[in-house]
């Protein structure tokens, strides 16, 4: 609500108690862990709230927060985690050159270069199954892995499979908000408040064979299947080698 | 070689999210 509100007496009194949540939280003295994405929400406020900003009684407090909780960025796959470190980090004041993370060549820079650190199945997994479904979007992420080989394939439709029916919580949310943000340059996105809630969700199948047409058509895809084979592992369901992909059909 | 799978991978239902891509593809290989 903080960055929201409009009617300044209510900005006063919510920034009143909320900074007085802050200083109760140093003094006690035994901080908690705090839920990562209540740890996103208030790093945000500190970045985006002048007033929380540049209060002096606040610095510890923040230093609290950040170090109690440092732990926890790496706790999740790489987006996840390089997202929130940076966002916590960067300054978004908006007064300032640095404030736009979206913005080309400021803020999340690294995700100009996502597909040199991390692979496609990371992204997808990381920014949720619900931006399958979204296939302008879905497009555009895999298009950054343009240059990806018939081993890398394989090994994305394989923890693609594997990671078919999963949760999506407010972290991917959170994760497909900042980077849609900064694919298309709109801050409207990261303005959006996720809800609390975690939803069972599988991939867009449909959405996901197209985009592999549209995108990978020049892939051997034999190799692709071929690749299968190279794949090992004891608990690997022995139907999901079985039943794989027809290469017949390619 | 790589080793990609822990003990709960199954029950993601892998071998639909195959089946299915399998179709899908085979359907827009058509088109």
């Amino acid at each position: 609500m903080l960055e929201s509100t409009e009617d300044e007496q209510v900005f006063d009194k919510i920034l009143k108690l909320f900074r007085q949540k802050l200083i109760e939280f140093h003094v006690n003295g035994k901080p908690e862990q705090l839920p990562e994405y209540a740890v996103h929400r208030i790093l945000f406020l500190f970045d985006t709230v002048p007033e929380l900003a540049m209060d002096p009684q606040l610095r510890e407090p923040k230093q609290l927060i950040v170090e109690t909780n440092a732990n926890r960025y790496s706790q999740y796959t790489p987006l996840r985690s390089s997202l929130h470190q940076d966002i916590s980090q960067v300054n978004c004041h908006p007064e300032l050159p640095s404030y736009n993370i979206m913005r080309e060549g400021c803020g999340l820079d690294h995700l100009e270069f996502v597909h040199k650190v991390l692979q496609p199945w990371e992204i997808l997994i990381d920014i949720g199954h619900n931006s399958s479904y979204m296939y302008d979007f879905l497009l555009k992420t895999l298009s950054e892995f343009r240059g990806i080989d018939e081993k890398v394939m394989a090994l994305t439709i394989l923890q693609l499979a594997i990671n078919h029916q999963g949760k999506d919580d407010h972290i991917s949310k959170i994760v497909y908000n900042t980077f849609e943000s900064n694919k298309d340059g709109n801050s409207a996105s990261i303005k959006k408040e996720p809800e609390d809630k975690k939803t069972q969700m599988s991939w867009s199948i449909d959405n996901l064979a197209r985009a592999f047409r549209e995108l990978y058509s020049t892939l051997n895809w034999h190799k692709v299947f071929e690749s299968f084979g190279e794949i090992t592992d004891h608990e690997m369901p022995s139907q999901v080698l079985e039943q794989g992909l027809d290469a017949k059909q390619f | 070689m790589y080793s990609i799978l822990g003990p709960d991978a199954a029950k993601n239902k892998p071998a639909e999210f195959l089946q299915e891509l399998n179709k899908r593809l085979k359907l827009n290989a058509q088109l």
